[in-house]
């Protein structure tokens, strides 16, 4: 220990938050560093003692004394800081507790969606397995024809509302990126295509179509470049342009314009005069393509038309 | 032969006259031509009734047969030119007006000049009236014709008639104050 005299002055604190005890020290025979140390701890270790004492009266009490509700403040100006960085400290802790927990879920829920489509796709390349083929024959006694291939459409559309499991893109792709688009697109639409009838809009293909990438979604003009590309790779789709300028998609196996012609004519013929919407509801298809068809069969010379301003 | 104008029958419409897409241009190309051989037909056949051969395109389309109110069709007027146009070039009309103007007024020859030209010449050979001076007006409404077809026929056509003669060589015109006094001497 230190020894040395310590005259203490104790000066009496006016006002209750300069409460404080003057004391100086002179250290005669050295140790002043030690001393300075010891010192240091006895202080931090107060400071934290402050702040509990500080926690202690920061619990809302009624303080019924005035001079009882004076100490209290004094401890609580004391710890107040000290309070303000304890609560930020927590608030931030909390934080971290929460945005953890709440990844957690979101990584467990993308996982699980991955596999889900993972199972989907499976599924969907055992349907059109030979093997698939061969079952249902053999179970067609079972249940009838019309039931299972209704079964099988369900499932389709539930595999087209599912979505596409990691799309090209230009970075999986690079250079080939139309070309492997096209494949990808012509995969995708050769069932929804054969279910219109062998011609759909090229809108809304395109929207069916980035519906289902969901995330990475696809520009208008590379859509329409990749399907471009159908033709010269042989895929079983084509894009045809109306002389009006319409854009579709079309599989040349089932579309025929021949057929369309006499099909609209044949309209004409039980219904009389049609409108572009008759057509269009007659045939199940958007109003462009009804206008196109009609266009067709006029071409054809099989109907001539009737303009007026009604 | 009748000399007054179609009073008494009403000229017969034909039936596709009633097809509202009659009065439509067709954009296919066959159906168009079938659809404007029609309205020629259609045009010579009204005017032939009627004795009429002056037609202005833009005010025609307003009224029959251009325009048929029971259906609420009527031809535009860029398609009735264009078979006036058609009529035209088989000789059944002519363009007047101004040249270089907008194709508006033509005159429909519901029988050709030349066939007029052969009747006038013959029955001038007839009355033995070849190299005399005619004019205009005698020959559409004398006394002498009266019993003629040509008798009531306008001067535009008349004149282009007696023109026809004369690019054949078997008249002469000369200019008068007006058309009526417009003289001609057919020769033998």
């Amino acid at each position: 220990g230190s020894t040395g005299e310590a005259a203490s002055e104790a000066s009496a604190a006016e006002t209750p938050e300069a409460a404080g005890v003057v004391i100086k020290l002179s250290f005669r025979g050295g140790g002043s560093s030690q001393f300075y140390t010891a010192l240091k701890e006895a202080l931090n270790e107060a400071a934290g003692a402050a702040e509990a004492a500080g926690a202690a009266a920061d619990s809302p009490r009624a303080a019924p004394d005035a001079r009882e509700q004076a100490r209290a403040q004094a401890q609580r100006a004391g710890g107040g800081i000290s309070t303000i960085v304890r609560t930020a400290h927590a608030t931030e802790r909390a934080r971290d507790v929460t945005l953890q927990s709440g990844f957690a879920d979101l990584e467990a829920l993308t996982a699980a969606a991955d596999e889900m489509v993972g199972l989907a796709e499976h599924i969907a390349t055992q349907l059109h397995s030979p093997a698939a083929a061969k079952l249902r024959r053999a179970a067609a006694g079972s249940e009838s024809d019309a039931a299972s291939a209704a079964r099988v459409d369900a499932f389709r559309q539930y595999l087209l509302d599912l979505g596409i499991d990691s799309p090209v893109t230009k970075d999986s792709a690079g250079a080939v990126f139309h070309e492997e688009l096209a494949r990808e697109l012509c995969d995708y639409l050769e069932n929804y295509v054969s279910q219109r009838g062998g011609t759909v809009a090229l809108v809304d293909a395109y929207c069916l179509y980035n519906r289902a990438r969901e995330f990475s979604l696809v520009y208008p003009s590379d859509f329409v470049q990749a399907c471009r590309r159908f033709e010269a790779l042989g895929l079983s789709l084509r894009l045809r342009e109306y002389p009006s300028g319409l854009l579709a998609i079309e599989d040349p196996a089932t579309a025929s314009d021949a057929q369309i012609a006499e099909r609209i004519g044949a309209y004409v013929q039980s219904f009389g005069p049609v409108t572009a919407n008759d057509v269009a509801a007659l045939e199940d298809c958007p109003l462009t393509l009804a206008e196109e068809r009609l266009g067709l069969c006029e071409r054809a010379g099989l109907i001539c038309r009737d303009e007026s301003v009604e | 032969m009748a000399t007054g104008g179609g009073a008494g029958a009403r000229f017969q419409l034909p039936e596709i006259h009633s097809f509202p897409p009659f009065f439509t241009r067709q954009p296919n190309e066959d159906t168009w031509k079938e659809q404007r051989r029609l309205w020629c037909d259609l045009v010579v056949a009204f005017c032939r009734h009627h004795r009429r051969s002056a037609l202005a395109v833009a005010e025609a389309v307003n009224e029959p047969p251009f325009s048929n109110p029971r259906i609420r069709r009527a031809l535009r007027v860029d398609t009735l030119r264009e078979v006036v146009d058609e009529l035209v070039s088989q000789g059944h009309a002519a363009w007047t007006g101004p040249k270089g103007s907008v194709r508006d007024t033509c005159l429909v020859f519901w029988r050709k000049p030349e066939v007029w030209a052969a009747m006038l010449h013959q029955w001038a050979a007839d009355r033995g009236l070849c190299n005399t001076v005619l004019t205009l007006y005698e020959l559409a409404n004398g006394d002498d014709t009266a019993d003629q077809e040509f008798h009531g026929l306008d001067y535009a056509t008349l004149r282009r008639s007696l023109e026809a003669l004369q690019s054949q060589g078997r008249a002469q015109l000369f200019a008068g104050s007006s058309d009526e006094d417009l003289g001609v001497k057919i020769f033998t």
